[in-house]
């Protein structure tokens, strides 16, 4: 390519560049681009499951050979658990079956558990400003965007922000961009609040938006508070660890120590009945 | 085959470790960005027209794992790596340090302009507390695998020869 070859090459590059920009900085959405978009996605996410597949269970085949001493210490102790637990779980069949002969007579609506998915975690968001999983769950499977994701011991884990055909992204709790509704979960308090992540913080969120006078303290638990319909409310999100005063003490901030562990976080439900 | 294939196909394989391994796996925290570290090193070894080329594809790439197609890692990525392509022919490539170099001064660059052109950052985030925790570690871990990035490359693509200027 001649001198004058390259010259019109970078010319067309930069205009065309110049064109992604507008395009970005006006929010424009053109349909035909979405086509494009949703293709490379679709084609890339399953290699990325793929790989992300043989890698933790070549990861997860090593640990079980070198660590065979505490797998086996491990299964003793969680045979041992199934008993308590099978135990337990009689008991509360037998308290499940009270609970609906008192419900039939007091005529309480029932309380319906949600429809959810389990997803598998593939990977996670590239960049350094957002804090997004991606699952291997996607449209196929009746994933749709602004879905509540929750972790297996039930604390909230983010919400649907992107889906593809068989995969899609969780925008993360700890994520600078999301936003919830905190509730206190005593009974005598109910301070409401807005749960926000962080940027260099996947452990701790902040609660703003209190009250200055509200009745918060160290050790509360916060839960959803249901009032945005985005999500069910009494998700559990983490614990108060720390209160400060902010806005020169018209209102105060929390900060909440997350439930769920982000960093080891493998498999999620999706609930789709929301 | 054509050697902007190959690299196209390196920055998908990039693509793939950033999302399983080093978005999972951060020492203290820190994050790197693996695309970003190919992006400058291709273009120091290759110049700015290749640079301009993967920079854009690169960033294309990282967008739509993003769940945006064009977005801010199209429109910065591009522009970076072009401009960094102009260093190719100015150095001496089998000088390994100026990957490192250019790479940690690239990725500050371009973590600044990332903040500033994202409206949810640009107002809500304390620089200082930022550049210290985030940027300057992030930049410090880019420049670390960019000297392994440009190292691998230079033998690979250059035979390790002794190769001044284009």
């Amino acid at each position: 390519m001649g001198n004058k070859g390259r010259i019109i090459f970078v010319s067309i590059l930069v205009v065309l560049l110049l064109i992604v920009g507008a395009l970005y900085f006006f929010n424009m959405n053109i349909p035909y681009f979405q086509y494009i978009e949703r293709g490379i996605y679709n084609s890339l996410s399953p290699v990325v499951e793929f790989f992300s597949d043989l890698y933790y269970s070549t990861i997860s085949y090593w640990q079980g050979i070198f660590n065979v001493d505490e797998v086996m210490e491990k299964n003793k102790r969680l045979k041992q658990q199934i008993v308590t637990l099978k135990l337990e779980n009689l008991r509360l069949e037998s308290y499940k079956r009270e609970n609906t002969r008192l419900r039939d007579l007091l005529s309480f609506k029932n309380h319906i558990p949600f429809e959810t998915l389990g997803a598998t975690v593939i990977g996670f968001s590239p960049s350094l400003w957002e804090n997004k999983a991606i699952i291997n769950r996607g449209s196929n499977d009746g994933i749709r965007k602004k879905m509540p994701v929750i972790s297996y011991n039930g604390s909230l884990v983010g919400r649907v922000a992107y889906v593809g055909s068989s995969s899609s992204q969780i925008s993360l709790i700890h994520d600078p961009e999301f936003t919830v509704g905190g509730i206190v979960q005593r009974s005598e308090s109910r301070t409401i609040g807005m749960v926000n992540g962080q940027l260099n913080n996947e452990q701790v969120n902040i609660m703003d938006k209190i009250s200055w006078d509200a009745d918060i303290q160290t050790g509360d638990i916060i839960v959803t508070s249901g009032f945005s319909n985005n999500y069910p409310k009494g998700l559990p999100i983490g614990e108060v660890e720390e209160i400060n005063s902010d806005n020169y003490g018209l209102s105060q901030s929390a900060k909440i120590k997350l439930f769920s562990s982000l960093k080891t976080i493998e498999e999620v439900l999706v609930i789709k009945d929301f | 085959m054509n050697r902007n294939i190959i690299f196209v196909l390196i920055l998908i394989i990039g693509l793939i470790l950033q999302v399983i391994f080093f978005s999972v796996y951060k020492p203290w925290g820190i994050k790197p960005d693996f695309l970003l570290v190919i992006i400058v090193v291709t273009s120091l070894l290759e110049g700015p027209k290749t640079g301009l080329l993967i920079g854009v594809i690169g960033g294309l790439l990282q967008d739509i794992f993003l769940g945006n197609f064009i977005s801010i890692n199209t429109i910065l990525k591009g522009p970076l790596a072009f401009i960094s392509g102009f260093l190719e022919g100015h150095f001496y490539k089998g000088n390994y340090f100026l990957a490192p170099v250019a790479t940690f001064f690239t990725s500050i660059v371009y973590y600044l302009l990332a903040i500033i052109l994202s409206e949810e950052l640009i107002f809500s985030i304390n620089y200082w507390f930022t550049i210290r925790t985030v940027i300057l570690p992030s930049a410090l871990y880019n420049a670390v695998l960019s000297f392994i990035i440009y190292f691998i490359f230079y033998k690979t693509f250059y035979g390790g020869e002794k190769y001044y200027g284009r």
